[in-house]
């Protein structure tokens, strides 16, 4: 995640760590500082909420009292309700790949994270910080224009060389995820086999909700081979794949840049 | 990244790092015996032709694979000769920081695949940055697959990471070996 040398330019960057993953905010609309500062402590407050609601690590969390049926789903808030019901769209449109339950209770939080940044750079955009980019270990969400004043560039790591990347997607309005075994070897569990998935090595899916991107390169990691078809067929949403044999594959439409 | 674990909030928990590098321990990979990595093809195997024509699209609308143009050269090798603070020759110098910016180093972790060590700029109260000074390569094997890689992939693709990049993409940073490195540069600034 080593971006690019510290510039003199408008606009603040953050980096916090939340749900265990570094989140990096790089806000690149020329307000004033305590205003930037405001909305970086927005984004990170609401990162942190969700992570206090969701986590499956915290026993009193909402999450997980709803886990234990101590929370009727009636009672749940808005947010888990939404989550629950993304998360049960998913498992049928993944055809049981993406799985909440894989854990053998409830852990939404392959969904959560890429949901919580969605809504971060929704609220950025509603509080007139359109040019933002959030890097949530990875996954991103990013609008508007960078603080050089062109379209952001996200390289995608590449698989083999940790120092290099593989393809560079950009664009004003855009989410890009990406799941992949390179250097933890093949963890993604198939939940139909419960063994680690083989076949692909690097799955990254752009399009426009963060959330149902990262649910798609989890779900075609799990696959295995099959799933480069299977994610190069989602409405809406373009992908670049890696083979474990080293080939390369993408979506024609993939926003190269 | 899914099983992740809790927030700290803000920075101020380096106790709870633990309990996050604690929580993700399930997640650390058993050393591999068998190659992570099959269907590399032997070396005197016949690679797609340089340049040929692509296989086609899939069916279906599926990705279509790249075609070679040309042979890249062979990926720098980062692992382990590297000096911990020497990230010269991968990165463009930026401009020289202004004085209230520091940069706190980690530790540097080994794990089966290599080492992974971070670097934190911290300016005031906050974090701005993380930059990993090492990662490592995938496999023991990476010198090997990096030339397979690099045969297969088009060369526009294979792009040195620099500064016209905004951010990176990519499923590392949720390794047990970058917490640890992280949680390091952290308490080192604190």
């Amino acid at each position: 995640m080593t971006l690019a040398g510290i510039r003199t330019r408008p606009g603040l960057r953050r980096v916090e760590i939340v749900m265990g993953t570094a989140i990096s905010l790089d806000l690149a609309d020329d307000l004033p500082m305590s205003t930037l500062e405001e909305l970086a402590d927005m984004v990170f407050g609401w990162l942190r909420e969700v992570d206090g609601r969701f986590s499956t690590y915290r026993d009193d969390s909402e999450v997980s009292r709803f886990g234990r049926g101590e929370v009727a789903l009636a009672d749940a808030s808005e947010d888990l309700r939404f989550v629950l019901a993304r998360c049960a769209d998913l498992w049928g449109e993944t055809d049981g790949y993406f799985d909440g339950y894989a854990t053998g209770r409830l852990d939404p939080s392959g969904y959560v994270k890429g949901w919580s940044v969605q809504v971060a750079s929704e609220r950025l955009l509603a509080a007139g910080a359109p040019n933002h980019c959030v890097n949530a270990g990875g996954d991103i969400r990013l609008r508007g224009l960078s603080a050089a004043g062109r379209p952001w560039r996200v390289g995608v790591r590449h698989p083999w060389n940790p120092k290099a990347t593989c393809t560079v997607v950009g664009g004003t309005d855009l989410a890009i995820a990406t799941s992949g075994v390179y250097e933890r070897g093949h963890h993604v569990i198939d939940p139909r086999k419960g063994t680690p998935a083989r076949g692909l090595r690097s799955v990254t899916v752009v399009g426009p909700d963060l959330g149902t991107a990262d649910a798609y390169s989890t779900a075609a990691i799990a696959m295995g081979a099959p799933g480069a078809r299977w994610v190069g067929r989602r409405r809406g949403y373009t992908c670049a794949v890696v083979t474990d044999d080293g080939r390369f594959l993408r979506s024609p439409a993939l926003p190269v840049a | 990244m899914r099983r992740a674990v809790l927030g700290l909030a803000g920075l101020a928990a380096s106790t709870t790092l633990l309990v996050v590098v604690k929580g993700a321990a399930d997640a650390t990979p058993t050393p591999v015996s068998a190659p992570a990595v099959p269907s590399v093809p032997p070396s005197g195997s016949p690679a797609p032709p340089s340049g040929g024509p692509a296989a086609g699209a899939g069916p279906d609308g599926s990705p279509a694979p790249a075609t070679t143009t040309s042979k890249k050269p062979k990926p720098k090798k980062t692992t382990s000769t590297k000096p911990p603070d020497d990230d010269g020759d991968d990165e463009p110098a930026p401009p020289p920081p202004p004085s209230n910016r520091k940069t706190f180093t980690g530790t540097r972790e080994q794990n089966p695949y290599g080492a992974v060590q971070l670097e934190i700029t911290v300016q005031g109260t906050r974090m701005v940055d993380i930059r990993a000074i090492e990662m490592p390569d995938s496999e023991s094997r990476s010198d090997q697959l990096s030339d397979q890689v690099s045969v297969q992939l088009r060369e526009e693709a294979l792009q040195e990471q620099g500064s016209d990049l905004d951010t990176v993409s990519g499923a590392t940073e949720t390794s047990v070996s970058y917490r640890d490195s992280l949680r390091a540069a952290i308490e080192e600034w604190k």
